[in-house]
């Protein structure tokens, strides 16, 4: 597994600098990119651009905290199971989402929707530091599914332009 | 005519000599433009009448001889606009109406329906790679004119949505003039590159790029000499020539000259026919309307608050309309960026980067590739690899298992788009991987990788880890979906999301269930464990019940419990398995080893 944040040379925890990475990633690129080097390797320009992937998306960088800890909710289904009523409660979301035909009405639920992602995301932190993985994994988990409804919201919106 | 001299590709690596200039190139629709940095400025090179801007037009006589490029003379046909059938077969003219009708009658009636375009003029034959490679030999004789030495490497311009036949197309054409390719660039973010060092710009940026056939939006971060394309998105059927068409079914016999007046003037008349500059607007509203949607849905995919735009760039004849300008200050603010000219942005741009891509610059661009990119799994549900807009090169490697005890093979095939199933995808290519050791299924580990270099080329691999079993396959993905497609499969998903999650489900519950189901009815089958016959009744009926409710498909919960009880009532046997296991490897081996 690679290590994201030993490629940058940060702290491995969740609240990161983000300018800070901005710009270390762009020197990165300036040094290893195929346009800027005769180094016929690919490697380094690869990896910066798909750490700097992972690491400046807030969701994404608690996967790979957790990835780090051997729980790979994103290509692993059955590295934590979703719990039934949590299954349950996103197809009622869902069922939900089909009735609202409204512009006005699908921002709010999107934002709705911005906002429980950011805390389902910080209480997996809050478990996170407290090393509790697993209960910590369960959050991510329902913020995984939350994101695909909320790209469904936004295919909807769209839609209606 | 003896045209027909092909160089061998030059390897990329031998690009930084930093003696040679290499030069930027705009191939476009109706103009063309050629220039190069010399002395750390872009300089357009002129021709002996002091033009910089060139008609790409091609003269030809009544035998078909070519007798200009680039002039206005009265000869027997001239070619414009050869770039709409770049890359294009005869089916693409036939179903796009303006094109149809501007080209048709010239096309060599030998053409067939898959073939690639090529004209008849008087006795001869040409292809539009032919008659593109004229401009660009000309473009190539100014450039040296100028330089007052050979020319043989260039930058060029190509739309974004240019699919991989149109690029391929370009890139022969440069060959036939002689030029060597060193890079495509797609014409927003050229314009992007133009404007951010003409002016020292930083910050984020969209590119409106509206020309004659096609719409192009890109977005752009500008930091410290790196240009990040953010996103890019687009209609490859929307642009000035839909406005000409919308004219002429007013009855104008001469829209083009209708559009310009209005753009300038409160109104025009042609004869007796006479149409304000309100009537005008009201008429093209819907089609501006709809490109300003393009821009918003782009922002809302990467994410982006208009106030953290520092400015909107336009680029391409069509985006002087003073509608469209009103639009966008209605959805964006005032924010539009007018110093620069619109005709030469690109050109410009084209120039920065041959010049970036000769080892003399700071500067650095970093591109994004337009579609995801994913392989089929089980059940025919797309598995993304590689996201929509993200920065190349880039590189992703997920692992998979086998589905089946002893499964010695996997098909991989390769899809684009961003549909949940295989049908609501394009299909891209596929290949095997053999040799796979016969093992238990769900043991085996085949690790697949998706590899996009700069350039956009994909190259898919696979490596089973245990023999070191190898297959890989070459891919360049022809982003060549039309808008209503997209549009088509966008709606597509959206109606089937509700079915989707619960298919999802059930499928996945199937596959879970299918596996559990072939492991224990192996452990029946194995006489090195003790299954009494009360146990055995027990778990044959489970079974068989847990078959049937699979083959029906219907409910995911009854096959959920269903398997969860049998497996409840195999434990015994799961038991006796693992202490067997356990027992097999302790052994004969020392404790510390463990």
């Amino acid at each position: 597994m690679k290590n994201f944040f030993k490629l940058f040379n940060i702290e491995e925890k969740f609240n990161i600098d983000l300018v800070d990475l901005e710009s270390k990633y762009l020197n990165f690129q300036n040094l290893h990119h195929p346009d800027k080097t005769s180094n016929k390797s690919l490697k380094k320009s690869l990896d910066f651009n798909e750490g700097y992937q992972v690491l400046n998306d807030d969701f994404l960088r608690a996967c790979h905290l957790l990835q780090l800890q051997d729980i790979d909710i994103l290509n692993d289904e059955k590295a934590l199971k979703p719990d039934k009523s949590m299954l349950m409660e996103i197809l009622e979301l869902q069922e939900h989402v089909e009735q609202i035909t409204q512009k006005n009405a699908i921002e709010i639920f999107q934002k709705n929707l911005k906002n429980t992602i950011t805390d389902l995301i910080n209480d997996f932190n809050h478990y996170y530091t407290h090393q509790e993985y697993k209960v910590a994994g369960q959050f991510l988990v329902k913020a995984k599914y939350l994101k695909k409804t909320l790209a469904d919201l936004k295919i909807k919106k769209q839609k209606l332009l | 005519m003896s045209i027909l001299q092909i160089q061998e590709p030059v390897d990329i690596s031998n690009n930084s000599d930093p003696s040679e200039t290499i030069i930027g190139i705009d191939l476009g629709t109706t103009n063309s433009i050629v220039g190069a940095v010399l002395n750390n400025k872009v300089k357009l090179f002129s021709d002996e009448f002091n033009r910089d801007i060139f008609p790409s037009i091609v003269n030809f006589d009544d035998q078909g001889q070519i007798i200009s490029v680039a002039k206005n003379d009265k000869c027997f046909l001239s070619i414009s606009s050869v770039k709409r059938l770049i890359g294009k077969n005869f089916d693409d003219i036939k179903q796009q109406k303006i094109l149809a009708k501007k080209y048709l009658p010239q096309i060599a009636k030998n053409c067939q329906n898959q073939d690639s375009v090529s004209l008849q003029i008087a006795e001869k034959n040409y292809t539009a790679i032919e008659i593109s490679a004229e401009i660009l030999k000309f473009l190539k004789k100014i450039a040296e004119n100028n330089l007052q030495k050979p020319v043989k490497k260039a930058v060029i311009s190509v739309p974004a949505y240019f699919d991989e036949q149109a690029k391929n197309a370009t890139k022969q054409s440069a060959q036939l003039a002689g030029l060597e390719v060193v890079r495509l660039i797609n014409e927003p973010t050229a314009s992007a590159l133009a404007y951010g060092l003409d002016n020292n710009s930083q910050g984020t940026f969209v590119v409106y790029d509206l020309g004659g056939g096609t719409f192009d939006v890109s977005i752009l971060k500008i930091v410290n000499g790196v240009f990040r394309v953010l996103g890019v998105s687009g209609d490859n059927h929307l642009g000035g020539d839909d406005f000409d068409h919308l004219l002429e079914e007013y009855g104008f016999k001469n829209p083009r000259l209708a559009k310009e007046t209005l753009s300038l003037k409160p109104q025009y008349l042609e004869e007796h026919l006479k149409i304000s500059k309100e009537d005008f607007e009201k008429l093209i509203y819907d089609k501006i309307l709809k490109t300003v949607k393009i821009c918003e849905n782009l922002l809302e995919d990467l994410d982006i608050d208009i106030n953290q735009l520092n400015g909107i760039i336009l680029v391409g004849g069509s985006s002087r309309i003073p509608l469209i300008k009103k639009l966008l200050k209605k959805s964006f603010g005032d924010k539009i960026l007018t110093n620069i000219d619109p005709d030469r942005v690109v050109a410009i741009g084209a120039c920065h980067q041959a010049y970036n891509l000769s080892g003399n610059s700071k500067n650095l661009l970093l591109d994004v590739n337009p579609l995801s990119l994913g392989i089929e799994m089980m059940g025919g549900i797309v598995d993304k690899i590689i996201y929509r807009n993200s920065t190349i090169p880039i590189s992703k490697t997920k692992e998979f298992t086998t589905y089946a005890d002893n499964q010695t093979g996997m098909k991989i095939h390769i899809v684009q788009g961003e549909g949940e199933f295989v049908k609501d995808c394009r299909s891209l290519g596929e290949f095997e991987i053999k040799n796979i050791p016969a093992m238990i299924a769900g043991l085996a580990q085949v690790a697949i990788t998706f590899n996009l270099d700069a350039d956009g080329l994909l190259t898919v691999s696979a490596i089973e880890k245990i023999t070191k079993s190898t297959a890989k396959i070459v891919i360049k993905p022809s982003f060549s979906l039309s808008e209503e497609q997209i549009k088509e499969m966008l709606l597509k998903s959206l109606k089937n999301s509700k079915e989707d999650i619960q298919l999802r489900i059930l499928t996945q519950t199937i596959v879970d269930a299918n596996q559990d189901l072939a492991i224990i009815k192996k452990d029946l089958k194995n006489n090195k464990l003790k299954i009494n016959s009360k146990l055995k009744k027990l778990l044959q009926e489970k079974i068989a019940d847990l078959e049937f409710l699979i083959n029906e498909k219907k409910d995911k919960d009854l096959i959920a419990q269903c398997k969860d009880q049998l497996i409840e009532i195999a434990q015994p046997l799961i038991l006796q398995k693992v202490n067997q296991t356990i027992s097999n490897q302790v052994v004969g081996k020392k404790i510390d080893n463990f």
